[in-house]
């Protein structure tokens, strides 16, 4: 193996190498609907919620994967029903949920056998610590995710551009914005180990903001989005290791850079042109 | 005899328990109807209502004799609903927008058949975009956005076209391109029911007007039969500000 490679003869590397890639794919592919709505925080809100199954799991000395990964998808359910109220109020019922979802799970974890201590790894990720076990939840929901996204995309597209209009024509639209819930729970979730419930909106919403700078269609920029994920997901786990960072950040921080020079030639581009 | 395309037999509706309009209005197959009146009247929720957009405060509405909910084939009723120019902030093509009105046919998820292609492609050439079907829809003029919704609407191969102020922020040339669009769908036995501020470009293709002022149906007829002290009202209807006894404001009712 190749110097520049080196980082794969460990496991733990392998590992998370696995996770960044499943990760970096399944977190665009659900982002650009959520952009198109502008809703690009709403992962953010849930990975608070999150916060409450991890500390749950902790408690229970259960997994707190799968606790984290259960307590997600509720919360984007009363969140996608309080958003389809259109009420004033539902600004507020959302802000309640997030910040009541991050204040519960510090209080859980802080009863938890191992203490506040644990938090950390899902606040800010912890991707090297990422088990067999994790892979394989990851590896399902990846695929479920980047598989209904595919099949049922052209009609999460119809809903996030004139919900008014699915409505007539007959769409099930309260069904599709639940079904879109669920998945960034799900993908939520999956990138809570890699980048921490602090920075999962980023992975969602970078490669996709990056994308739609160079992709010339909606179907263009869900693939684009997918591939710059899976790109900035390797390139940052790889400098993380070499620099002896974070993970996470690091992964964050390769994206907004690949934004920053995109945005940048973009610019100089259609000067010139 | 066939069920009139749309009947409501007084039908309120509304928001949050206040009933901003309540008609009785029938249309049938081939008519071009023009529902006008000034801002506030009443024309689009009407049309919303009726469409089950929003709330339902008692009355019938029946489209091809059937609560809406319950049409076999939900896309024989076209809809173009009064919209800003595309503002999302992911880039979409006229051929991805027009082809979500031909979703619903195909199933969820559903296969992308020939035949869902050649109803596309006719539905942007009908509004004459066929050259612009690739361009992204934020590139597209004003008009030729509206366009591109009419076009949405035609992919589902509809009876009826509903449209809600097309005309709304587009020019004149726009305008008088929308007007032979709907000409010639008139022409082919399409029912249009269109929400207007005034007649303008369409006074030569609308077979009925349905006056809405505050709420009320206050003329239904042909176009040469409205009053003077009705036609070319448009912005200004001589009721605003003033209290109407007549308009049904009701309020605590539970929506249907």
């Amino acid at each position: 193996m190749t110097a520049a490679l080196e980082f794969l003869d460990y496991g733990f590397m392998r590992r998370a190498v696995v996770a960044a890639l499943l990760v970096g794919v399944s977190a665009p592919a659900v982002g650009v609907f959520l952009v198109q709505r502008r809703l690009a925080l709403i992962g953010d809100g849930l990975g608070h919620v999150a916060v409450t199954g991890v500390g749950l799991g902790l408690v229970l000395d259960r997994a707190p994967v799968i606790v984290a990964l259960v307590t997600a998808v509720v919360g984007a359910v009363v969140l996608e029903l309080i958003r389809a109220r259109r009420t004033e109020i539902a600004d507020i019922a959302l802000a309640m949920l997030f910040y009541g979802g991050i204040a519960g799970g510090v209080v859980l974890v802080s009863r938890a056998p191992a203490g506040g201590r644990s938090l950390n790894q899902y606040l800010f990720g912890s991707i090297t610590s990422t088990t067999n076990a994790d892979l394989i939840t990851f590896g399902v929901l990846a695929a479920v995710v980047v598989a209904v996204t595919a099949a049922v995309g052209p009609a999460f597209f119809a809903v996030g551009d004139d919900e008014d209009f699915a409505a007539v024509s007959g769409l099930p639209v309260l069904a599709l914005n639940l079904t879109l819930a669920v998945f960034t729970a799900f993908t939520v979730v999956i990138a809570m180990r890699v980048v921490g419930v602090l920075l999962v909106s980023a992975l969602m919403v970078i490669p996709v903001a990056t994308a739609q700078l160079l992709a010339r269609s909606f179907r263009s920029t869900y693939l684009l989005g997918m591939v710059l994920g899976a790109a900035v997901s390797l390139s940052g786990v790889a400098a993380s290791y070499y620099a002896d960072t974070p993970s996470g950040a690091t992964i964050v921080l390769v994206a907004v850079g690949v934004f920053a020079v995109t945005s940048l030639g973009v610019g100089v581009r259609s000067q010139i042109g | 005899m066939s069920p009139p395309v749309l009947r409501l037999v007084d039908a309120g509706f509304g928001y949050r328990s206040v009933v901003a309009a309540r008609a009785d209005l029938r249309a049938d197959a081939g008519e071009v109807i023009a529902l006008i009146g000034s801002n506030g009247s009443g024309k689009s929720t009407l049309i919303k209502g009726a469409l089950g957009l929003i709330d339902c405060y008692g009355g019938e509405v029946e489209w091809f004799g059937k609560p809406f909910d319950r049409l076999e084939r939900r896309s024989i009723v076209g809809y173009v609903p009064q919209r800003q120019p595309a503002t999302s902030p992911i880039p979409s093509t006229v051929e991805e927008l027009v082809r979500t009105g031909r979703l619903v046919r195909g199933g969820i998820p559903g296969r992308y058949r020939l035949s869902d292609r050649r109803a596309v492609a006719e539905a942007i050439c009908a509004v004459g975009l066929e050259s612009e079907h690739q361009t992204l829809v934020r590139e597209l003029s004003g008009g030729q956005q509206r366009r591109a919704l009419v076009a949405r609407a035609l992919a589902g191969q509809p009876t009826v076209l509903v449209l809600d102020e097309p005309f709304s922020g587009v020019d004149s040339q726009s305008q008088e391109a929308l007007t032979v669009v709907f000409r010639d769908l008139a022409d082919r036995g399409v029912t249009l029911l269109i929400v207007l501020h005034e007649l303008g470009p369409l006074a030569g293709v609308v077979t009925r007007v349905v006056h809405l002022v505050r709420g009320v149906v206050v003329f239904d007829g042909e176009p040469a039969q409205r009053p003077t002290a009705l036609a070319g009202l448009g912005d200004h209807d001589p009721h605003c500000g003033q209290t109407d006894k007549h308009v049904p404001r009701t309020f605590g009712l539970v929506p249907r």
